[in-house]
């Protein structure tokens, strides 16, 4: 029996806070200042970002909450628990084409990105493998194993923020003045916005039973979230200064334009060196929503082996992912993924517990 | 020996019997045409065999024999002394002596060089030692050179090996268990760890590993590591060997078991990590400020060794742009007369560089030095000017050669030139996204592995903040109070006259 429990608790709760920041640092830091800009925060994005890590902190309360009714059991068990089998299941199902999505949409998106940056020849399904072979390979060998790829990762590249501070030297402060100019409810969709890059935190739901000490899942998830709003905060004040206002909806990347300002007399174009860099922090974004995802399949059809369901999904997310024509769908798609992902994070805690509360009031 | 007889031999050498001829010829039997020796000592009248001796020819100490033995028994029987005391003598004079109650036993002792005595009329035997064999001075190792520090090394025999480890650490603590392993080879394997600090869990864990072998020998070390490894498909070896003492007793001091196989200079210590492959004792035997600078400059020899190829191939095939205009100009200009692509001209140089090396090894010192001078000099020379190689191209692969010697141990050093080739060839084909692609596989490869329930990448992943303290850097003893987790009792004793 303590074995078991040892088998099952494969995550500290240390080890939570870079899981929650490497998935949620992915592909969506790369275009937020244009997209936080384009939905009407202009360049108080900053608060908008803010504003949505807030939510996002709201979120994890919520979700933490839930989970730690049922500390050994993830999302798929009880929904239809709480649900009943048949709107338990459809819940589920929904939340395994959120996940399913997400991955693909995330190796997609990048994959565009490394198409147009550096690898102008390279076909899109190969760039894609590029994320998805990876994150295949890490989720089969486990879980421990992706919680410490995932520390890794984030202590190989946190530095890459300090290369900001080059781009900052260079701007003009000017640009981003008058601070406080934008509309509320421009804010307020630049925070809806930034909701392709916030989430991850979601991901908890399916975490949970798995993370050994659980009192400071809270703690940990929020660290981790708080880390993600720091270098987001950061990167979009940088660009609010370093961009012209009229020049911001030209730039599809504005994260990566910032970095071509830096050169060396032995090296130039240093957004390139990033750029390959930042596929180590996409792996393991992909990789949590292909866990994620494989994992729901594994429970929801109750799967001879995780493995296998690991193995079968691989087809699918890589032919999801193809799916979309061209960028600007990409681009479309990653939005509505990003904010299915808001609505899942707060309607799924919302509804269980209220429909759990409600049954135990009828059954008093 | 035909089959019948073997059996009916079997049948009979789970007891020793009275009559002291039938074990002599059973013994006989069993080592025909061999170095068995075989002595019958008898009585003044030359009649009744009394006393036997058997042992192996040149296994055995012949001076100690008939100093210590032979001359006492003889004495004796000249003066028809009574058995008893013959017995009782001979057991006090001898330091190494134990009684044995079957001839299966007693052959497993001769095997390993014991003498065997027997007593007409006694249904037991003794097995004395009085072993001499060939043996070698005790070196300093040439695989593991250190600028300080002793100049010991192991030897072949387990028990000098066991005897070294125990002049370093005096206490009882220091626990040793012996293993039998091989059918026919009957390798000792001596487990060392000290009981205080490993981990009882780990302990049983290795003493199932080694139990649960089933081989007919054990000759090389690397033979046992292979049959007790977790991940033994993994280019990264995970049971570290060491063939000097102090570097073992060092290791059993944080918590580790190690592994003397008889007939090795070298124990193998585990569980290792990562970390520990790139860690000497000449870091804790200079002051911390240089033992940190020294393991810096080893983990950037690593970085440098595995990704600076991969790195080169990516630039120059694939990711000019990373260049600026004037440093590209350098590199095409060297390479207008290589009528390879970079990965060819990389491969080319990579593979002769590898064969060079290992032509190296086998040759004696000054042949080696000589292969060296012409491989390195007038190889690489002679084919820049004939254009096959770029003198960049030279200079890459002569850094990351150099760059894979400052590595201390040398298991790392070859997974080091494993690896090193997938990553060249994913870089020519996506540039820096295909080295970051293969350095993503690495290191979650890396993060999966574990060495008896030890994660080899600790303390990086999962991270310990006190075990940092002597892991990319190595901070003063005083500070460090804690030893690494995976050890039984951590806490440290340390105190000076600055700190208490």
């Amino acid at each position: 029996m303590i074995q078991q429990q040892q088998k099952q608790h494969q995550i500290t709760s240390f080890q939570l806070i870079f899981i929650v920041a490497g998935i949620q640092i992915g592909v969506g830091i790369l275009s937020l200042y244009r997209v936080t800009f384009e939905a009407g925060a202009g360049t108080d994005a900053w608060m908008g970002v803010l504003l949505a890590w807030f939510i996002a902190q709201i979120a994890i309360f919520l979700i933490v909450h839930l989970c730690s009714i049922f500390p050994e059991d993830s999302l798929i068990d009880y929904s239809s628990k709480i649900l009943g089998r048949v709107l338990g299941w459809l819940l589920s199902f929904t939340v395994l084409g959120y996940f399913l999505g997400a991955a693909a949409i995330i190796s997609r998106t990048f994959a565009e990105v490394l198409q147009v940056w550096t690898l102008q020849k390279t076909p899109i399904p190969v760039l894609i493998s590029l994320t998805l072979i990876p994150s295949l390979y890490l989720i089969l060998l486990g879980i421990k194993a992706f919680a410490r790829f995932a520390m890794v990762i984030l202590l190989l590249t946190w530095w890459l923020l300090l290369t900001l501070v080059i781009p900052l030297k260079q701007g003009d402060i000017l640009n981003m003045l008058p601070i406080g100019h934008a509309p509320l409810p421009g804010i307020i969709s630049a925070a809806l916005a930034t909701s392709l890059a916030m989430i991850g935190y979601e991901l908890i739901l399916l975490f949970y039973p798995f993370i050994d000490r659980k009192r400071d899942v809270l703690l940990s998830a929020s660290i981790g979230n708080g880390l993600t709003g720091l270098a987001y905060i950061f990167n979009v004040v940088t660009a609010a200064i370093f961009f012209s206002p009229a020049d911001v909806p030209n730039q599809m990347w504005p994260s990566l334009q910032l970095l071509k300002v830096i050169q060396f007399s032995f090296l130039q174009r240093v957004e390139s060196i990033v750029l390959s860099f930042w596929l180590l922090l996409v792996v393991v974004t992909v990789a949590g929503y292909y866990w994620a995802s494989a994992f729901s399949l594994y429970k929801l059809i109750n799967m001879k082996s995780f493995k296998l369901s690991a193995v079968v999904m691989a087809p699918i997310i890589f032919i999801v992912s193809l799916l979309p024509r061209d960028i600007n769908q990409v681009t479309d798609i990653g939005d509505k993924i990003g904010t299915a992902g808001l609505i899942l994070s707060f309607s799924i805690p919302i509804l269980l517990l209220t429909v759990r509360y409600l049954k135990k009031w009828r059954s008093k | 020996m035909n089959p019948e007889k073997l059996k009916e031999l079997e049948a009979k050498i789970n007891v020793i019997h009275k009559d002291i001829e039938t074990n002599l010829l059973i013994v006989e039997a069993f080592f025909q045409d061999s170095e068995l020796v075989s002595k019958r000592i008898t009585n003044a009248a030359k009649k009744k065999v009394l006393y036997g001796l058997v042992y192996l020819d040149n296994s055995v100490d012949n001076a100690l024999i008939n100093r210590d033995v032979l001359k006492l028994i003889r004495d004796h029987v000249t003066k028809n002394s009574p058995r008893s005391q013959v017995i009782a003598e001979l057991e006090d004079s001898i330091a190494n002596i134990s009684q044995v109650y079957s001839l299966d036993e007693a052959m497993d002792f001769l095997v390993q060089g014991f003498v065997i005595f027997f007593a007409e009329g006694i249904d037991n035997a003794w097995v004395m030692e009085l072993r001499g064999f060939p043996r070698r001075a005790i070196k300093e190792p040439e695989t593991e050179v250190q600028a300080r520090g002793p100049k010991v090394g192991f030897t072949e025999i387990v028990g000098e090996n066991m005897a070294l480890l125990r002049r370093i650490i005096k206490s009882s603590e220091l626990k040793y268990k012996t293993f039998i392993i091989g059918t026919k080879s009957k390798t000792i394997v001596v487990l060392a760890y000290v009981e205080t600090l490993l981990k009882d869990d780990v302990l049983q864990e290795i003493e199932k590993r080694l139990n649960s072998i089933k081989t007919d020998a054990i000759i090389g070390s690397g033979q046992l590591v292979e049959l007790i490894t977790d991940h033994p498909g993994s280019p990264f070896h995970q049971i570290l060997r060491s063939e000097r003492p102090d570097r073992i007793a060092a290791d059993l001091l944080e918590g580790k078991a190690a592994i003397f196989v008889d007939g090795n200079p070298d124990a193998l210590i585990l569980p290792a990590t990562m970390p520990m492959f790139f860690t000497t004792l000449d870091e804790y035997n200079t002051t911390w400020l240089f033992g940190s600078i020294l393991r810096l400059i080893r983990w950037g020899s690593f970085v440098i060794a595995a990704f600076l190829p991969g790195f080169y191939i990516a630039v120059v095939s694939v990711n000019h742009e990373v260049l600026p205009i004037e440093f590209l100009i350098i590199i095409s200009e060297s390479r207008t007369k290589v009528p390879f692509p970079p990965i060819l001209e990389a491969l080319l140089m990579e593979v002769t560089i590898e064969i060079l090396r290992e032509a190296g090894i086998r040759l004696p010192g000054a042949l080696g030095q000589t292969i060296g001078i012409v491989g390195a000099i007038v190889i690489g020379d002679a084919a820049i000017r004939a254009g096959l190689a770029s003198n960049i191209m030279v200079i890459v692969v002569a850094v990351t050669t150099i760059a894979t010697f400052v590595l201390p141990v040398f298991e790392m050093q070859l997974s080091l030139r494993f690896i090193r080739f997938p990553l060249m060839v994913l870089a020519s084909m996506f540039g820096l996204v295909g080295l970051f692609f293969g350095i993503s596989i690495l290191i979650a490869h890396l993060s999966a592995m574990e060495t008896v329930g030890k994660p080899y990448l600790s303390p990086i992943a999962p991270f310990r903040t006190t075990e940092m303290q002597d892991t990319f850097v190595r901070l003063p003893f005083f500070s460090i109070t804690k030893r690494p987790s995976s050890a039984k009792d951590i806490k440290r004793q340390v105190s000076n006259r600055r700190k208490k």
